[in-house]
């Protein structure tokens, strides 16, 4: 399961990240902790149990990697280009995603509730059973992503698309939705409130 | 510690396995059907399942325990009775197990239903049917629902927000999401 060790600053709630021994806030070393990780990424394919909560990844690529039960709540992604990544349980709650572009990604039982997409393309990617309550969307665009039983209750959609997107019981209650698309999408599989039905 | 989750398909459940990184003893949680898939999880880790939990003695989180028991030597853990036709042990609220090294406590959610219970596992709480991201009790009628709310506050008030949650049905989440955002929850 995780490595969760708690962060020693006294009253710090949050875990301490992986390869430290406190929580991204409290490192003194920010940018070299950053440095580290981007040449891990790169040197390695498979991270599993690993935790990178607060920690800002900018301007990445990722290819065919395997995040296994990895927590990146809080984390901040911009200009990130991911393909062929795999995420399996992993935690990205309250993340900010700013410019990034996942593409034939494998995402199962996968947590981005509470999370900020801003220009954002999803594409041909297995998202299945994937946590988006609460999540605030703008200028997202997933192009067949299979979103199969995924959740998106309370969410804030803004110039959304789901193109060519398989919604089979996928929630969509209580979601503020302006200006959403789902053109060649089943919505008629999705869950909607009785009122707001598409 | 492993955490590994499996779909059961006949009634699209989810099913969780945990065990030691370098094979051993392994736990089944809520296991709906015992399948190839799973079966292949279990024997590629190297696992042999010592222990079942069940949070809800129903159908979908059962139907596989006859078929591990014929191929593994594994004890039943469940709040309902009923399932004592297999080797096991009915638990309540506050218990603490001991299962190879693993320390599991018992929450219950019988203000829900009377035999359902939830399971703590480090960091991890396996809360069966009694929440999911975004829902409390999916099913439940209107006063049980609300009788589930209380319990689940209390229980959750004892709790670390940053514990995840995995359910028995949907995708998981944590216990400051539902408390931040899940309406029966954060009013």
């Amino acid at each position: 399961m995780f490595n969760q060790k708690p962060c020693p600053v006294s009253g710090c709630p949050n875990y301490a990240v992986s390869f430290r021994d406190e929580c991204y806030n409290h490192l003194e070393d920010k940018d070299a902790y950053r440095q580290y990780l981007y040449s891990y990424f790169e040197k390695n394919s498979m991270f599993t149990g690993l935790n990178f909560s607060y920690v800002p990844f900018a301007d990445m690529e990722f290819h065919e990697k395997v995040f296994l039960l990895v927590d990146f709540n809080h984390a901040q992604f911009s200009n990130l280009i991911a393909d062929n990544l795999t995420l399996h349980m992993c935690f990205l709650d309250y993340a900010l995603f700013d410019s990034c572009k996942l593409i034939g990604a494998k995402h199962t039982h996968c947590v981005f509730a509470g999370s900020r997409l801003r220009n954002t393309l999803i594409e041909d990617t297995n998202m299945l059973q994937t946590n988006f309550n609460n999540t605030d969307m703008k200028n997202v665009v997933f192009s067949e992503a299979d979103l199969y039983n995924s959740r998106f209750i309370a969410g804030r959609l803004e110039d959304v698309s789901f193109h060519d997107c398989n919604l089979k019981n996928v929630n969509f209650r209580r979601t503020f939705r302006q200006n959403v698309s789902f053109k060649y999408s089943n919505h008629e599989d999705a869950l909607f409130d009785e009122k707001d039905a598409v | 510690m492993r955490l590994y989750y499996h779909l059961s398909l006949p009634y699209l459940t989810n099913t969780y396995l945990i065990g030691p990184a370098c094979g051993g003893a392994a736990i089944v949680i809520d296991p709906g059907a015992m399948d190839v898939q799973l079966l292949e999880l279990v024997e590629k880790h190297h696992y042999y399942i010592k222990s079942i939990l069940v949070t809800n003695p129903d159908k979908a989180h059962t139907s596989g325990i006859k078929t591990i028991l014929r191929i593994y030597d594994a004890v039943v853990y469940s709040g309902d009775q009923r399932l004592t036709e297999f080797p096991g042990k009915c638990v309540s609220e506050g218990e603490t197990l001991n299962l190879e090294g693993v320390q599991v406590q018992v929450f219950s959610t019988q203000r829900f239903s009377r035999e359902s219970v939830m399971y703590k596992i480090e960091n991890c709480l396996f809360s069966g049917d009694a929440i999911s991201a975004g829902m409390v009790g999916d099913g439940a009628s209107f006063f049980g629902k609300a009788l589930l709310i209380l319990q689940l506050k209390e229980t959750f008030s004892r709790l670390r927000p940053n514990t995840l949650i995995f359910p028995a049905s949907g995708p998981p989440t944590t216990l400051e999401l539902e408390t931040n955002f899940n309406p029966d929850l954060c009013s």
